[in-house]
């Protein structure tokens, strides 16, 4: 190859490394191009250069491998231990070893987290989350660290990504104690909407823990679910029919489902396993709406005919006791009440004055209408916290039904 | 992409035909290599202090905390013997070597120097001394790029040119952070914005952040978590923040400054032991507070992690300042690069903390008043605005926290400027007896423009349909050597005194300019332009008209060789009698 000289005081090329300059006459500046043997020389060098690096590197990666490995074995038995303090300085020189090490900065989380420094825990698992959003235990800590925190919005939201998040390890028992952990934050919070969704999504799932059941059946019956709440109660009776506190949730279940006679089964049967005054209670309420029940089945035209009466008879009274914030019964002209109340009341009067009509179905039936309408324009005015009849209420109840 | 098209068709031909590389594509194709031997010697640097770390004040072994407070004593004292008996030339800060290579020696640095640093920075460095190992492998990177440039017989023009690329390639690979070093170069150490090398000094920074990457991995400096900055009132927390640390970086400069000088007024071999001094100190510091030993990173992280109270990062900020501060005057080799990222981390976290209890209302995170600390005291000592910003948004990855950082930044260099009127690598300089140029200088002695020197009058122009007797008045009342003649929309023409005359003389003194005279045609200046580009012109014209960028028949003014003297302030004076006295005796 060709050899190029360029003088370095005009740039001009010229044909010898030692001769003058024909341009400016210079001499002894005189450079050499880059000829290929510099070049290879310089790659080879650089070869050399890397080879030796490579190695040195992979000997420090190594080191500090072990480093990082051998505080954090120290670190994980000092958390186990309990020594928080110690176990995050461990965490810490591990972290040193390891930055991007997702185990020790974890590690590093849980031991702060029960050193109850809250702050620098959620910074470390923000930033492992934002590598790894799906990871289980990550959003668990989270969830925890917002609950602590009274961040429920946050907690609930962390909890649900746990839940449906990765796991190592027995997945199903993390995911079934992560939810039961949502529920008692959603109790402790009030939130029954939430807890209801939570509620039915563990009905899929249920655990056999007896405990268990029978304070996801209670909180069933908290938020309503009084369908679930009586079929798990059914079932924990199955196993066991000398269970008294599912004797007493199922006839709760069944009360509010509108079942009186079978709530009165359930909760004679519990009286026989351990009699209270709440119990009695019950059962005497569960009586007076059996009583008055008109739809009840087995029972004659005739009876039907009389307790529709009594309906209309008790509905009135109610309506006017409940127009009267003192109490008393209403005394007044008609003319002052609503006009809605006033024709509902006139209706029911029109019933009941003069003797009773032959029983039929049709009359029961009317009957019942004039009940109703006129307990649906008296409801707003009664309090629902005591109201005038409860028995009626939850006959009406179960008529609207 | 033609050039690098270029390239690899000539090295696919390489040595079958003419020559390999023309200048340019040889410097090109040298940044890259630049790049990559500056990461493998930066990775090997890092591994280096690292190992010696873990065996000195990271020891596994039992007992050794107990010799934890002696070792950067004797890493101090190891690092300096080395400098005074054996590298002389890895002595001082790695900017201002570089600098001093760009400016007076022609882009020569000598390898030892980079042997020297590799070797002192490690000792130093890995023993546990508060200074950080950027600086060093800056100058590791200039010297092995001026060796290369050796080896490839680069013209001194681009001699001068390879040390800021190998700068560039070191600090980015140092700090892994290709922007910040790109900025860094041209603010610091360049002090100029040179258009002409920045491709090769990105390709270098580039090629040695891949290298670094690739045998030390992805992992970033710090793992900054989600920043979060909370309204517009908290800026003027963050302001309060500049203002503080713009004061505390000014004091660093003068202190540590006149510590130094103190102890460069002592005799070189009193020097000696200083450096032990200083380590001791800084072991015994340690003991109590094994946070400041080391360039300190992973304290970093615990600050922006939110991991001291804020009374503690502003105890651990002033210790990790006084040990630097002692021992950059004692001269313990290293650089200041780390621990002042340090600093401000701590003083940034501290003041955010101390702000949350005044101002219940602050609800930034504190990792961005721990970034924006870091950008504040970092300007405020090195003046390197851009640098400053960009470095912070490379930490962090986030766009969140730059309009504080900005805003913060602009404060600490005006407070910091207004106490030091220098960086603390200038003043350093100005200590060893350097004068090297610094962008803040080139800043204040501002450009002069055509504007500046040009006649708003039209005393020099004419137009072409006067008689050669009215030119000829007119050049001789204005004392002009050419008149400026509009012969067409936009073209100007210059007649000069000496044809005036010569027309006249031949009895044309009645006819018309463009009839009679030939006329010389003259470029249009415009009053943007830098004066010496003008001047340039007055080599060839005797006069320039001015004109509107937008209207080349719409004139400003005019400028002459007279004009621009006058505005460089030289008045033409006529050659005195007594002149030759001045000067080599005729005798």
């Amino acid at each position: 190859m060709a050899k190029r000289y360029t003088c370095l005081v005009c740039r001009n090329e010229i044909a010898h490394p030692n001769a003058e300059c024909p341009y400016c006459k210079a001499r002894s500046v005189i450079a050499e191009g880059a000829s290929p043997r510099i070049l290879g020389m310089v790659f080879g060098v650089m070869a050399g250069v890397f080879a030796v690096t490579g190695f040195y590197a992979k000997s420090f990666k190594a080191e500090r491998s072990t480093r990082g490995q051998h505080h954090f074995g120290v670190a994980e038995e000092l958390l186990a231990e309990g020594d928080h303090a110690n176990a995050i300085k461990e965490y810490r020189n591990a972290l040193s070893y390891g930055k991007e090490e997702p185990d020790y900065r974890l590690g590093l989380a849980r031991a702060l987290f029960e050193n109850e420094r809250y702050a620098e825990t959620e910074n470390h698992l923000v930033d492992l989350r934002s590598q790894d959003p799906t990871s289980g235990i990550l959003n668990y800590l989270l969830a925890q660290l917002a609950a602590r925190e009274g961040r429920l919005d946050e907690a609930v939201s962390y909890y649900g990504t746990a839940i449906h998040g990765r796991w190592d390890g027995d997945t199903e028992e993390r995911r079934l104690n992560l939810r039961l952990e949502l529920v008692d934050l959603l109790e402790a919070s009030g939130r029954d909407e939430q807890l209801a969704a939570e509620l039915i999504a563990l009905g899929e799932i249920m655990p056999d823990d007896r405990g268990i059941q029978h304070k996801l059946g209670a909180l069933m019956l908290r938020t309503e679910l009084y369908d679930r709440a009586s079929s798990l109660f059914n079932s924990l009776l199955e196993a066991n029919p000398r269970d008294h506190e599912a004797l007493l949730g199922r006839g709760e279940a069944e009360f509010q489902l509108g079942n009186y006679l079978t709530a009165r089964t359930q909760y004679n049967r519990a009286k026989l396993l351990r009699d209270d005054d709440a119990i009695n209670e019950r059962i005497a309420l569960c009586n007076r709406i059996i009583e008055l029940d008109p739809t009840r089945r087995g029972i004659s035209l005739r009876e039907r005919f009389r307790r529709s009466r009594v309906l209309i008879e008790r509905a009135r009274s109610a309506t006017l006791m409940c127009q009267n914030p003192s109490g008393d019964a209403f005394v007044g002209p008609l003319a002052a009440l609503p006009p809605d109340l006033a024709s509902s009341l006139e209706n029911a009067d029109k019933a009941l004055a003069g003797r009773p009509g032959r029983a039929t179905d049709e009359a029961v039936e009317a009957n019942t209408l004039i009940a109703e309408e006129l307990w649906n324009q008296a409801k707003p005015l009664c309090s629902a916290s005591s109201p005038p009849d409860p028995p009626l209420v939850h006959v009406m109840a179960k008529l609207s039904r | 992409m033609n050039t690098i098209r270029e390239i690899f068709a000539k090295l696919s031909t390489m040595g079958k035909s003419g020559p390999v590389l023309d200048e340019p594509q040889r410097f090109l194709l040298l940044s890259i290599i630049i790049g990559i031997f500056s990461g493998l010697v930066v990775v090997c640097f890092h591994i280096s202090i690292e190992l010696l770390n873990w065996i000195t004040i990271h020891s596994l072994a039992p007992g050794a905390k107990y010799l934890a407070p002696l070792w950067p004593a004797l890493g101090g004292v190891a690092a300096y013997l080395l400098v005074f008996f054996v590298v002389p030339t890895a002595r001082g800060t790695g900017v201002n070597y570089t600098k001093t290579a760009v400016y007076a020696s022609d882009g020569y640095i000598p390898f030892r120097s980079v042997l020297g640093k590799f070797a002192t920075c490690t000792l130093s460095i890995g023993t546990g001394n508060p200074m950080g190992p950027e600086d060093p492998a800056l100058q590791m990177g200039a010297g092995i790029a001026s060796l290369l440039g050796r080896i490839f017989h680069l013209t001194r023009e681009h001699m001068r040119l390879i040390a800021p690329i190998g700068a560039a390639a070191g600090i980015g690979a140092a700090f892994n952070t290709p922007i910040a070093a790109v900025l860094f170069v041209m603010e610091e150490v360049m002090s100029a914005w040179n258009a002409g090398v920045l491709g090769s000094i990105v390709l270098s920074s580039v090629s040695a952040v891949v290298v670094s990457r690739w045998f030390l991995g992805d992992e970033v400096l710090y793992q900054v978590p989600e920043i979060e900055v909370g309204d517009y009132s908290e800026l003027l927390l963050y302001a309060a923040i500049g203002a503080v640390g713009g004061w505390l970086s000014a004091l660093f400069c003068r202190y540590s400054i006149m510590l130094r000088g103190r102890i460069l007024k002592l005799r070189e071999r009193r020097r000696l032991w200083l450096p032990a001094v200083a380590g001791l100190t800084v072991g015994i510091v340690g003991m109590y507070a094994p946070e400041t030993l080391g360039a300190g990173y992973q304290v970093i992280d615990g600050a922006l992690h939110d991991r001291f109270a804020w009374n503690l990062l502003l105890v651990l900020g002033m210790l990790k300042l006084l040990s630097t501060a002692l021992c950059f005057g004692c001269g313990t080799p290293g650089g200041l690069f780390a621990p002042t990222l340090f600093v401000g981390a701590m003083l940034g976290g501290g003041l955010a903390g101390l702000a949350q209890l005044v101002w219940p209302l602050s609800t930034s995170s504190v990792a961005a008043y721990v970034l924006v600390g870091i950008g504040v005291f970092f300007a405020g000592v090195f003046r390197a605005p851009m640098t400053s910003v960009f470095m912070v948004f490379e930490l962090s990855a986030s766009y969140v926290v730059i309009l504080p950082v900005m805003i913060a930044n602009t404060i600490a260099i005006l407070v910091s400027r207004r106490m030091e009127h220098d960086s603390v690598f200038h003043m350093a300089a100005h200590q060893d007896g350097l004068d090297l140029p610094s962008i803040e200088d080139r800043r204040e002695t501002p450009a002069l423009t055509v504007e500046d020197a040009m006649q708003r009058t039209r005393d020099l122009v004419v137009s072409d349909r006067i008689s050669v007797s009215e030119a000829l008045e007119k050049i001789e009342s204005s004392n002009a050597d050419a008149l400026l003649v509009e012969v067409r929309y936009g073209q100007w023409r210059w007649v000069g005194k000496r044809e005036l005359r010569r027309a006249k003389d031949n009895g044309d003194e009645g006819s018309s300019l463009h009839r009679t005279m030939k006329m010389w045609p003259v470029v249009r200046t415009y009053p943007d332009l830098p004066l010496d580009q003008a001047l340039r012109k007055l080599a060839i014209y005797p006069a320039l008209p001015v004109t509107s960028r937008v209207n080349p028949s719409f004139l400003l003014g005019t400028l002459t060789l007279a004009d621009v003297h006058r505005a460089y302030g030289i008045t033409r004076q006529e050659p005195k009698a007594e002149a030759s006295s001045v000067g080599p005796s005729s005798a």
